[in-house]
């Protein structure tokens, strides 16, 4: 017994050692893998949402409000049969020099997931810089100004509200916005 | 007795019984295999994130797109529907390939076509897709073969059978649709 207690005693640095280091390797490796397989990956997984006011901020600008309505004029639009024209406009307010920059908004039927993305184009409508679809990004010597995302949805005419619009700015870590909208 | 024939016998059953394994065992590469929908002329086919209907197949020996691109030779036109059915973000048809005698085509990339158009969930868009092949080729029996993206092992695809010298039947006479 006096043996083995001197053992222990013996190697006392060197366990102490193991007792920090192994958990630190294990616990190091296992963050790096999350956060290159979570955050760093820039997968859309931690929805932000708005509060009562229907704005939000993340990545440098205010969000929202967030407005959608189901457009019954389209008279002058490529519209195909059996299907529904969704407008929704976003606000952005940047809140720094340089806008955020961000790909088009999603739209996204709550209860089947299937998503949307605008559709300007296919309806015959050309590029309007007074109208962009996704987010505008600041140029050198710019400052970033308010402006408003007009995105035009085309849904088949059993999709049904509510819906999500979903924006996922660059460099949000895996947080994207998500804003619940009834047209 | 039974002490000595028993660890025979059950050798024996285990020997036979992997052999039968290794019978319905599947080919190596089936995983990679994909899930093959298959459609008629005029049926609506689905797959993953994908449906198509083809609606026309014509054979001709020139093609235009309306705009400025004309072509003479020995082409394949098929008209057809497609959509996304669950996601429209980078949903387009990417592959649209006929198979014929052992060989795939792939659909001219050089027309104004439904090739790599962006689809859009649940609402169908129509257009065309166009195949040029060797003079002699068009003949027999082909396959289309339709999917969203280049690599579709293990992912749903559509297969949509022609038989390239079927008779046609004359449209039926009656009040026009």
């Amino acid at each position: 017994m006096a043996e083995r207690r001197g053992w222990w005693r013996s190697n006392a640095l060197a366990l102490g050692a193991v007792a920090v280091l192994l958990p630190a390797a294990l616990g190091g490796t296992a963050w790096w893998e999350w956060k290159y397989v979570y955050p760093d990956s820039g997968r859309p997984l931690w929805a932000v949402v708005p509060d009562d006011s229907g704005t939000v901020q993340l990545e440098g600008a205010e969000w929202g409000p967030v407005r959608a309505k189901t457009i019954t004029d389209t008279s002058g639009l490529d519209m195909p049969d059996d299907a529904t024209l969704i407008g929704v406009t976003v606000q952005v307010n940047p809140l720094g020099e340089k806008g955020p920059t961000c790909f088009a908004p999603e739209l996204v039927e709550q209860a089947t997931g299937r998503s949307w993305l605008p559709v300007r184009g296919k309806l015959g409508l050309v590029w309007d810089q007074e109208e962009p679809e996704a987010c505008v990004p600041t140029l050198e010597g710019e400052t970033a100004e308010p402006y408003q995302l007009v995105l035009p949805y085309v849904v088949p005419a059993d999709a049904k509200g509510p819906y999500w619009i979903e924006i996922e700015p660059d460099y949000a870590e895996s947080r994207f916005l998500r804003f619940s909208v009834e047209p | 007795m039974l002490n000595a024939i028993s660890p025979w016998a059950i050798s024996l059953v285990l020997v036979v019984a992997t052999w039968g394994l290794t019978q319905v065992e599947k080919d190596e590469d089936a995983r990679y295999e994909p899930f093959v929908t298959r459609a008629g002329i005029g049926e609506r086919a689905e797959t993953r994130n994908l449906t198509v209907t083809v609606t026309d197949v014509h054979a001709a020996r020139a093609v235009t797109d309306g705009t400025r691109w004309r072509a003479e030779g020995t082409w394949l036109v098929v008209d057809l529907d497609a959509a996304a059915t669950r996601e429209q973000a980078g949903t387009a048809l990417r592959v649209t390939n006929l198979r014929i005698a052992g060989r795939t085509y792939s659909a001219t990339e050089r027309a104004s076509s439904l090739l790599q158009v962006p689809l859009v969930t649940g609402v169908p868009q129509h257009g065309s897709v166009a195949f040029e092949l060797p003079k002699e080729a068009l003949k027999g029996n082909g396959t289309l073969v339709f999917a969203e993206v280049y690599d579709y092992s293990a992912d749903g695809i559509i297969e949509v059978p022609l038989d390239l010298e079927a008779e046609v039947q004359l449209d039926e006479t009656g009040w026009a649709q």
